[in-house]
């Protein structure tokens, strides 16, 4: 898609009928609007992305008031033709009252000049650039506001996830589920009164319970992320003070060191739960062994085991009513009790058996206890020694917070008031983040469990037989849409971090290298001598802008890769113009030019909006031969100047004035300064 | 159980081309006009498969 022309009649500052040309051309391919602040270059970005798609950006103020208050009549509209694969075509939104009653239409123009109306126009735009992907490409950067400070910077995983082109899945998964829901309620009724009902009952609630924890679990983790970027801009406050910055370097090193303290206790408590439960049996059973050993023993001690007789060997004399001498053995006569009397005592081979292993397993068990004491005495020593590092340090960064906190300057006390309020937020929200995890897998089993209790208690109704089969199929969709985004999710993710990567390697002075986890978390790397890639854990304000900036066009360019692939649950990506309205913020002249360059480089057109303290010599240089059509805007104001100073610009060498006094009504006018094509 | 992926993917895609339209605006309504309209699809689906799961038995 390239936008060729936007026309607009009686749009806020806008007022009458005003029509802009923009840059199509390959090598001149910027469009350039200068213009100081509340002349209308907001309400041009938003003027345009009205039309398309009948919404207005976030941040866009009193939306209702679209309509120029200056205008002889209330009738308004916004026109923008656009080309798109050798067609062209010409989106019209045009109202009387309010913006979102106003009619659209799409018309297409064909070669002989006639134009016909497409008959689904919203359908013909999102297929060009969808909504969801619309405000990557459409955007004021004022409102670029994502929390992208520290190691633990949290990417909006919702612009990733439509980027990659999961909106289509995600919403049937939403919507399968939640007809799964009313499918398991009625299976419910028809089971009522039968065990299969208790179960369901249990599994319908455990599955809410999952569901509703997996949203607080990401809710937390975004918390979480959030307060550890606040935290870092106020450990960068306290280094940056002289009376704390020497006591706060130390600390984020007592920090460092107490992170991997931290983590060798969890391993050591990990160890400690492991011993537990492979030795457990074994320390418990060992005073049953010990009675086993010693009565086995005492028994062949005193020859009771084994017995000086067999069994069978007794039998055998006493059914052959014959001694071993040749002696006949009648039943009845003292030589018969004799040796009947010997079966009491001879030896049955299997209990001999049974009583040797018996035996052996008890010396085992015995031998391992040896064991498992001397395992156990190292891993409650590791464990101990671990808990005091920790300790140690624990005490130390207190001392050290307390010294900040008592410094003479109020606002090294302010920050580190605020540091340590976030501190305790912090640890909280970890701990209930823990916790949640925790929950999370163990509610994940039970439901495991209950399913397969389920499935044992089916009931041998035939109807109910038929329910349970349909909302296992349901589930069997449900799991396969979940695991073909699972897997488009791996690779995307990884797609997303080499173009961020690339993005940031050319836009960067410092050099930086970018990683984005599975669970869509940007971290930032540099190479530093000697230690190799260290995390980079804060950012300037102006660094967080460029990153936020190289985000954007990261998910622009994979967009762009994704145009025309589709799979059966991946939507396209789209080409579109990039419309940027005030990007720098604070960025230092030097990074506003490797922005513009990087944005220019990414994007087949490029439409800026820009005040003149962000149009500086190094932006003009870096971009200027690009810039193919190139305009002002004018605002007309009634009344004097009074004490205002002029807004003046002044191109190729003439100089005009922005604000012009004296005019008969409010309102801004778009001019033509020049461009190269 | 037993089912044919191409027959799951036939399924699904008749509740993704509802979904589809949903988003890119050839059909409009909300949220839950959408289900009711994905709902009476995947009634229909349901319907063919299981009869193809019980005639698999």
């Amino acid at each position: 898609m390239k936008l060729e022309k936007v026309t607009l009649r009686n749009i806020r500052q806008f007022v009458g009928t005003q029509e802009v040309e923009f840059a199509t051309d390959q090598t001149t391919k910027i469009t350039l609007f200068r213009a100081p602040n509340t002349l209308g270059k907001t309400t041009l970005l938003n003027a345009v992305f009205w039309c398309l798609y009948g919404e207005f950006l976030t941040g866009f103020e009193d939306q209702e008031r679209l309509r120029s208050a200056e205008a002889k009549d209330d009738h308004f509209s916004v026109e923008v033709r656009f080309q798109h694969r050798g067609r062209i075509y010409v989106a019209k939104r045009e109202g009387r009252g309010a913006p979102n009653s106003a009619s659209f239409q799409v018309l297409e123009e064909n070669q002989g000049g006639t134009s016909i109306p497409h008959r689904q126009p919203e359908l013909l735009v999102n297929s060009i650039l969808p909504k969801s992907l619309a405000s990557f490409f459409f955007f004021a950067g004022e409102y670029l506001k994502q929390p992208m400070s520290g190691e633990y910077s949290a990417l909006t995983t919702e612009s990733i996830r439509a980027v990659l082109g999961f909106k289509l899945a995600e919403q049937a998964i939403a919507d399968l589920k939640d007809i799964r829901k009313k499918r398991q309620k009625e299976l419910q009724t028809l089971s009522a009164g039968t065990d299969l009902a208790t179960i369901t009952e249990k599994l319908s609630e455990k599955e809410t319970y999952v569901e509703l924890t997996t949203v607080q679990l990401v809710s937390l983790r975004n918390l979480v992320s959030q307060l550890e970027g606040q935290k870092d801009e106020l450990n960068e406050k306290l280094r940056g003070f002289e009376s704390s910055s020497a006591l706060q370097a130390k600390r984020e090193k007592i920090e460092a060191q107490l992170r991997s303290a931290r983590n060798n206790l969890m391993e050591a408590h990990r160890a400690r739960q492991q011993l537990v439960e492979q030795f457990g049996p074994t320390l418990v059973l060992k005073g049953t062994a010990e009675s086993a050993t010693s009565f086995i023993d005492d028994a062949v001690t005193k020859k009771r085991i084994p017995s000086p007789f067999d069994k069978t060997f007794v039998k055998d004399i006493l059914e052959s009513q014959s001694c071993v001498c040749g002696r006949p053995i009648h039943p009845g006569s003292p030589e018969y009790h004799a040796v009947a009397s010997l079966i009491n005592s001879a030896t049955d081979e299997t209990v001999l058996k049974r009583a040797l292993a018996v035996r052996g397993v008890a010396e085992h068990l015995l031998r391992s206890g040896k064991d498992a004491q001397r395992h156990l005495r190292m891993t409650l020593s590791q464990h101990h020694a671990a808990g005091e590092v920790v300790e140690n340090l624990e005490q130390e960064h207190a001392i050290i917070s307390e010294k900040i906190a008592r410094q003479d300057q109020k606002n090294v006390r302010d920050a580190e008031v605020e540091r340590a309020r976030i501190e305790q937020t912090l640890l909280e929200f970890i701990a209930n983040r823990k916790k949640s995890e925790e929950d999370l897998y163990n509610a994940k089993v039970e439901v495991e469990r209950l399913r397969q209790e389920q499935d044992r208690a089916q009931a041998a109704s035939p109807q109910v037989a038929e329910a349970r089969t349909r909302l296992e199929l349901l589930e069997l969709m449900i799991s396969h849409l979940e695991s073909e985004l699972k897997s488009a999710e791996e690779k995307g993710i990884q797609r997303i971090a080499e173009a961020l990567n690339n993005v940031v390697g050319r836009a960067t002075r410092l050099k930086y290298a970018a990683e984005v986890t599975t669970e869509y978390t940007l971290r930032l790397f540099k190479d530093e001598p000697g230690l190799g890639k260290v995390p980079v854990r804060v950012l300037s304000s102006g660094e967080r802008r460029l990153l936020i900036l190289c985000f954007m066009s990261a998910l622009v360019s994979v967009c762009r890769e994704r145009e025309s692939e589709h799979g059966a649950v991946l939507l396209p990506g789209a080409i579109a113009p990039m419309m940027v309205d005030a990007p720098f913020g604070e960025l230092d002249p030097e990074y506003q030019a490797l922005a513009a360059t990087t944005m220019m480089q990414l994007s087949d057109q490029l439409i800026l909006m820009l005040s003149e303290t962000h149009y500086t010599a190094k932006v003009h240089d870096a971009i200027g031969q690009s810039v193919g059509k190139e305009y002002m805007m004018v605002g007309y104001r009634r009344g004097d100047a009074g004490d205002a100073a002029p807004v003046r610009i002044t191109v190729n060498g003439t100089t005009y004035d922005q604000i012009v006094y004296g005019a008969d009504k409010d309102w801004t006018e778009i001019r033509s300064i020049g461009g190269k094509s | 159980m037993e089912i044919d992926p191409t027959q799951l993917r036939d399924a699904l895609s008749k509740v993704l081309d509802v979904e589809h339209a949903h988003i890119y605006g050839s059909k409009t309504g909300s949220d839950s006009a959408r289900r009711k309209e994905v709902e009476a699809v995947l009634t229909r689906v349901l319907d063919e498969l299981s009869r193809k799961v019980r005639k698999s038995r």
